[in-house]
């Protein structure tokens, strides 16, 4: 076909558009709205991804972690006793190779408060290290963040709301009367508790007056006050500093500290029908020559004299998960709760505390001696806008570690492993790629619908033109043109559509991807989690190349759903085609 | 718990070797670990929970052997079916909701044991005490009018699970009078209190005792044992795997 038959029929298939202009705002709208809404819901779940992403290396973990290798082979249970001395050294060693580092000893423990119990997960950190290294320590939303050798303890605000410590900012009546005006000592602190405190907000939602009663809602809900809006930093430290000193934030932290020790004996059945088959042959001759059997019970002792054999022997009794190696010592802290931590991550603010490390040294917290159980580690001044790249993976970090340890002649422990931020969150990485899938599908039917209608649409308009086709054909047309024809008529609908839904799109994600959607009261209602690591506010992203892709493959699909009938109506023998009706 | 019992049960042992000087705190000590004389036992048992201005009562069947062996059947409707086995030094448990047996290991061993103020830990703990702690006889104290000896003990190896514990010994039948454990801290986390001794097969045995779990506020535990049966032959099959899924 020449140029100048491209045009004719390229102007016919335009002027055809104006020529149905029912049909053509209706698919074209069709279209945009397919169009907009891809772009839109795409942007959404790349926001949440994106956001969520840097939220785990910005206030979870950084972008990775030294830890023992054993460690990491049973993280989920925090095997505690698999820990590693000299962080110190490992930090100047990093910061050499210029990465920023904070150390942790985690733990599991049941946090006892005045008024309840809560089980928490406890990151003993060095504050000053996790100040410089994470996000989450400036977003204290009442306190402060614990000081460094003190038995003080950061909470998460749902672990604060459950254990009824720090400051509330809806307690019940009863509550407030016991212990928020309780707290106040002097006729000037109960003043001052006064003026925070007032009748809720009232709520926006409309009265409902036909709906049926919940069943499960309880028949009398207890009249509750909320701190009033605009409390300043100093009257929420003053109402701390009263709270405190009634012994609200006094706290106990119940533990069992796990160590590793070879037992003195074991008896002989569980040595020999539990421990050697659990080993290997090379283990089991490792093991027998530490130990020997008493010859009047046949009960084997620990024998050996030598600290490196007796180590080696324990190492691989927790290596075959033998249970008599692991010695659990109960431990009770007390401590005070001097803050109170709401980030936007929410892991951050669950069932989590906060408690320096330097506390924990001796035998009144873990016994640590200077052990942690890892080290977290980020690129020295990254932006915490960026997700970790390769610059932050665990190999370039290994290399970089690697180059600072041989200049001095040093290598890096061989117990020891350096993994990436995704290693660790595997498990919300592979959750959020099933959500997403499961949403792209969805949103790929609505996308797949609206083709079916543009289909049915294009169907019934080459069918009303069959006698039109007949006399276009027999005028001179070839079949080529006029499928050409029809075909680019289609597509120009696809193409004014998808322009429309493009523009739409991006209208919507201006103030999606400024400003976002305030989820934090749905939020409360759910826990604080989402399933994201977002607490309240719900931003898209731009995504230039999903945007462009949307425009091309509407145009192109819709020019594709105009070829069936428009094939259809050209097997008519033209003759026919002239006289149907 | 089982400790606990025989260590009740020594104290017979302790009274009728009474001398007239004061006992050294080692003495003591082994005369309490020599109190698991026997081979088996086997009991019913009612332990009634308080806690959080609630009761519940749990009733259950038990048999042990030797130190190393228990097994613990509940009766109660709210429990019928639940089984415990300790044997090889692990504990396992039968649920029979989820028809599943399921290892007590790590973490959960410091678990409250069907609610009450024993954890898991509590009742397979059965090494000697004085292969585990140095006594350090603190003097004579007296408990509701009965006059005891007060044994400090303080672990030997930094490992144990409570690394101090007390005991009060009364000096006339050698009962168990009360115990204590602590926290490394040195914070006290549980106490036992003797409240019934009586006679069986020409031993004194605790039949009645409480236990409070010092965490749980308000909370405590009342064991009553009956039909107590001494060092009768109890089969290998109870305390088998098969036996707790059957």
């Amino acid at each position: 076909m020449n140029a100048a038959a491209f045009r004719d029929v390229a102007g016919m298939a335009l002027r055809n558009l104006g020529r149905h202009r029912v049909k053509t705002v209706i698919t074209t709208a069709a279209v945009a709205i397919s169009a907009a809404l891809y772009i839109f819901m795409d942007g959404w779940i790349l926001g949440m991804n994106l956001e969520s992403r840097r939220n785990i290396a910005a206030y979870e973990m950084g972008a990775a972690k030294i830890q023992t290798k054993a460690y990491f082979d049973k993280k989920d249970e925090l095997p505690m006793y698999e820990n590693f001395p000299g962080w110190e050294t490992l930090a100047r060693d990093l910061a050499k190779a210029g990465f920023d580092s904070a150390p942790r000893f985690t733990f599991t423990g049941t946090l006892y408060s005045r008024a309840g119990t809560a089980p928490l997960v406890f990151n003993a950190v060095d504050p000053e290290s996790e100040r410089r290294l994470l996000r989450y320590v400036p977003y204290v939303e009442s306190g402060r963040f614990p000081r460094d050798g003190a038995l003080e303890l950061a909470v998460g605000s749902l672990a604060a709301e459950k254990l009824r410590v720090g400051i509330p900012d809806r307690p019940t009546r009863s509550e407030y009367e016991a212990e928020i005006l309780g707290a106040a000592a002097t006729e000037e602190d109960r003043a001052f508790v006064r003026s925070l405190y007032g009748p809720p907000r009232t709520s926006k939602e409309p009265r409902k007056p036909f709906s049926v009663p919940d069943k499960a809602a309880p028949a009398f809900e207890e009249e509750k006050l909320a701190l009033k809006e605009g409390v300043s930093g100093e009257e929420r430290e003053r109402l701390w500093r009263i709270l405190a000193a009634s012994g609200r934030m006094d706290v106990r932290i119940s533990t069992v500290i796990d160590v590793k020790a070879a037992p003195d004996s074991i008896r002989k059945n569980k040595f020999e029908q539990e421990l050697l088959p659990s080993l290997d042959a090379g283990a089991q001759a490792l093991v027998r020559s530490a130990y020997e059997p008493d010859p009047a019970t046949g009960d084997y002792y620990l024998a050996s004299a030598d600290d490196a054999l007796t180590s080696r022997v324990l190492e691989t009794m927790v290596a075959a998960d033998y249970p008599g190696a692991i010695r659990h010592i109960n431990q009770l802290i007390d401590a005070v709760v001097v803050g109170v931590v709401n980030s936007p991550n929410p892991k951050t603010n669950g069932s989590v505390g906060y408690i320096p490390l330097s506390a924990l040294q001796d035998e009144a917290g873990l016994m640590l001696g200077g052990a942690v159980t890892e080290i977290l580690i980020r690129k020295a001044g990254a932006d915490d806008a960026e997700i970790p790249g390769s610059a932050e993976s665990p190999a370039a970090i290994r290399a970089a570690l690697d180059r600072v340890l041989a200049a001095d002649g040093r290598t890096f422990p061989d117990n020891l492993d350096v993994r990436g931020w995704k290693d660790y969150s595997a498990d919300y990485l592979a959750a959020s790629a099933g959500d997403e899938v499961s949403t792209r599908v969805m949103i790929l039917f609505l996308f797949v619908l609206s083709f079916i209608g543009i289909s049915n649409t294009m169907l019934m308009a080459i069918l009303e033109r069959t006698k039109e086709t007949g006399m276009l054909r027999a005028l001179g047309m070839t079949d080529g043109q006029v499928l050409l024809a029809y075909t680019l008529e289609a597509g120009l609908i696809g193409a004014i559509g998808s322009a429309i839904g493009i523009l739409l799109g991006c209208l919507i994600n201006i103030p999606m991807v400024a400003y976002g959607i305030d989820y934090s009261a749905a939020a409360r209602e759910m826990g604080g989690d989402f399933g994201y690591r977002i607490v309240a506010l719900f931003r898209s992203a731009w995504n230039p190349p999903v945007i462009a892709a949307t425009g091309v493959v509407a145009t192109v699909l819709s020019a594709v759903a105009a070829i069936p009938p428009t094939l259809r109506a050209l097997r008519m023998p033209v003759t026919e085609s002239l006289r149907f009706e | 718990m089982k400790r606990m019992i025989v260590s009740a049960l020594a104290a017979f042992i302790l009274a009728a070797s009474a001398r007239a000087q004061d006992p050294s705190a080692a003495e003591l000590l082994a005369r309490v670990d020599s109190n698991e004389v026997y081979s088996s036992i086997s009991y019913k048992g009612r332990m009634t929970i308080e806690y959080q201005g609630k009761r519940y009562v749990k009733t259950f069947e038990a048999f042990a052997r030797g130190g190393s062996d228990s097994y613990v059947e509940f009766l109660n409707p709210e429990d019928k079916g639940t089984k415990y086995l300790k044997t090889e030094g692990r504990l396992y448990v039968y649920s029979p909701d989820s028809e599943e047996v399921m290892l007590i290991s790590g973490h959960l061993l410091k678990e409250s044991m069907m609610g009450s103020d024993l954890s898991y830990e509590d009742t397979i703990d059965n090494e000697k005490l004085s292969a585990r702690y140095v006594p350090t006889l603190a003097g004579k104290e007296t408990l509701e009018g009965r006059e005891a000896w007060v044994l400090d003990l303080a672990a030997r190896k930094k490992t144990e699970s409570y690394p101090r514990q007390k005991l009060w010994v009364d000096v006339v039948t050698g009962d168990l009078l009360r115990f204590e454990l602590y926290a490394l801290s040195g914070s006290k986390l549980k106490e036992y209190v003797l409240l019934k001794a009586q006679a069986i097969g020409g031993r004194r045995f605790p039949v009645e005792f409480e236990m409070r779990d010092l965490l749980r506020k308000g909370s405590r535990t009342v064991f009553l044992m009956s039909d107590v049966v001494l060092d009768a032959r109890v089969p290998d099959s109870v305390f088998s795997l098969r036996n707790l899924e059957r």
